[in-house]
């Protein structure tokens, strides 16, 4: 799909398709073009061009889109001045749905004790819940989730890191989408990842991390100083630790040996970090960000 | 994963969506009582003012009270209508609208429905409060008005009310703005047809019937086909740019 705002391209030439039976992170920074993928995906964005299609057909043309696909597009949508129930009871009206599936996903998402709560006085955490709520009342095969995670906290991110999984293990195709990689890390069985309306990337958690993870060098030595200068100016990235630890990116333990000796810098320490999904997420949104500049 | 086919879409169910939606708003509640007291209250208009210096008929009667009442009335009720529609567009609630249910028409014609059925309702239970209302001024300028007079009075009335209420909502369709939405309707109603009168005075032509609250008034009342097509233009127009707008614009 194509979705361009006037002479704005929001999205480009984005094509993915998602399995059931797992958990598909959807990742990229602000402003990416995820949140407008989502939107068409559901048809509440036209796309300028291409086709989403769920089950072989469009959003649009399904008989019950909420028992089909779930969706949590923007947490803030509900009227502040209904109840969390009347909310869910208003979007389980369209279908049909009964008032008892209602009070199970409240109970699901853990708004019991707030049902009769107006909404106005709801945190983001509680918006978020609300509209997971709302994703899940038509017990659909498939979840489209906007940054679920946002505004939740430590206890809530992991709660819904154990939904996402136990959903995605009922044989549900689930679509979570986030600016933060430590949110899907472990979450996500395959990650695509959104660059200025593209895509960057689209594999496997563990093929990402080995393609474009870098490894990470740990270096101490008793002229930490000298050494440094002397790797920069070998074109490796190094960051200085706040214990005078040199973290080196870019080049091998065997090559920063034989460049400390030549140099007459005693190595305390030379050893390697694994390559984390943290890096490959950075290395890729960097590296688009300069070929977009 | 259920699968009960009988938990679809369908307009029946988007009509019952649409009901709770309104009906559990406190705002709508509001708006409900105000249709009440502002009828009542446009109501004491001929019941102080009708004296014996210039009585109506008995036949006239009926109409001049319930005139008044649904010119106190439709305000209230104008902006119930413009709020069906634009509430969902105060904070992006139309997003989860149009995500449950992806035929966007289906769902304004569910609005539509509820609409319709709320401004009759309302309507129903409000003249005759302004006709109790006015019963004493009558009684005392020994106005009797025939049980006709008053029932086609009362049915020309509510017929009246529901047209003000689906123009504002298709206003409130075209314009997605609450206040844009009460101002034009408030100005078409109140306003447009004191303008339309002046004009047509100076032009010497009748074009304050082409006004919707004179052509809305006159197709109860009067020669049907040029009111009934002057309603169905001043409808028409705002439901046509609205449904446009809503059918080819991103939610």
């Amino acid at each position: 799909m194509t979705k361009r705002f006037g002479r704005i391209t929001a999205v480009e030439d984005v094509s993915f398709g998602l399995d059931p039976g797992s958990v598909t992170g959807f990742i990229g920074p602000n402003g990416a073009g995820k949140s407008t993928t989502m939107r068409m995906m559901v048809g509440l964005d036209r796309p300028t061009s291409g086709t989403c299609l769920v089950g072989g057909k469009p959003y649009g043309k399904l008989a019950a889109p909420l028992r089909v696909v779930g969706s949590l597009i923007d947490p803030e949508a509900p009227h502040g001045g209904r109840s969390a129930r009347n909310h869910l009871r208003v979007l389980a009206r369209t279908h049909g749905i009964p008032d008892r599936r209602v009070d199970e996903v409240l109970d699901d998402v853990g708004l019991t004790g707030a049902a009769h709560r107006r909404v106005r006085g709801f945190s983001l955490g509680m918006r978020q819940r609300l509209g997971l709520a709302g994703a899940l009342l038509g017990d659909p095969a498939v979840l489209l989730l906007d940054e679920p995670a946002n505004g939740l906290d430590p206890d809530g991110i992991i709660w819904i890191r154990t939904l996402l999984r136990s959903l995605a293990a009922e044989g549900r195709t689930v679509f979570v989408s986030s600016h933060l990689m430590s949110e899907l890390a472990q979450t996500a069985h395959r990650l695509i990842v959104l660059g200025h309306g593209r895509v960057l990337a689209d594999d496997s958690v563990d093929a990402l991390t080995s393609r474009y993870g870098a490894r990470r060098g740990r270096v101490r030595a008793d002229r930490p100083d000298d050494l440094e200068a002397l790797l920069r100016r070998h074109d490796a990235v190094v960051t200085r630790l706040p214990d005078g630890v040199l973290e080196v990116t870019g080049m091998e333990p065997a090559g920063i040996a034989v460049l400390a000796q030549g140099m007459g810098i005693l190595l305390l320490e030379n050893g390697g970090v694994p390559a984390s999904l943290e890096d490959a997420y950075l290395t890729l949104t960097r590296r688009d960000a300069e070929e977009v500049r | 994963m259920r699968t009960d086919d009988r938990q679809r879409l369908s307009l029946p169910h988007l009509v019952s969506s649409e009901w709770l939606k309104l009906r559990s708003l406190r705002s709508f509640w509001l708006g409900a009582a105000g249709v009440v007291v502002l009828t009542a209250a446009g109501a004491l208009l001929p019941a102080i003012f009708l004296t014996a210096d210039n009585p109506p008929s008995a036949q006239e009667a009926p109409q001049v009270v319930f005139q008044f009442g649904s010119m106190g009335g439709q305000i209230a009720l104008l902006v119930i209508a413009v709020l069906a529609m634009t509430s969902e567009y105060s904070r992006g609630a139309i997003r989860l609208t149009f995500a449950a249910a992806p035929a966007r028409l289906r769902v304004i014609a569910a609005k539509a429905v509820v609409v319709t059925a709320v401004s009759a309702s309302l309507a129903v239970l409000s003249l005759p409060v302004a006709y109790v209302v006015c019963v004493p001024a009558l009684r005392a300028l020994g106005l009797h008005p025939a049980a006709r007079d008053v029932l086609g009075g009362f049915a020309a009335h509510v017929g009246y009310l529901i047209l003000v209420a689906l123009f504002a909502f298709a206003v409130g369709l075209a314009v997605r703005s609450t206040a844009a939405g009460v101002g034009l309707g408030l100005g078409v109603v109140f306003v447009l047809p004191s303008v339309l009168g002046l004009l047509g005075d100076g032009l010497r032509r009748p074009i304050e019937e082409l006004g919707f609250t004179h052509a809305a008034h006159g197709l109860f009342t009067g020669p049907l086909l040029a009111d009934a097509l002057t309603v169905a233009v001043w409808l028409a127009v705002p439901f046509v740019l609205g449904g446009l707008a809503l059918v080819r614009q991103d939610a």
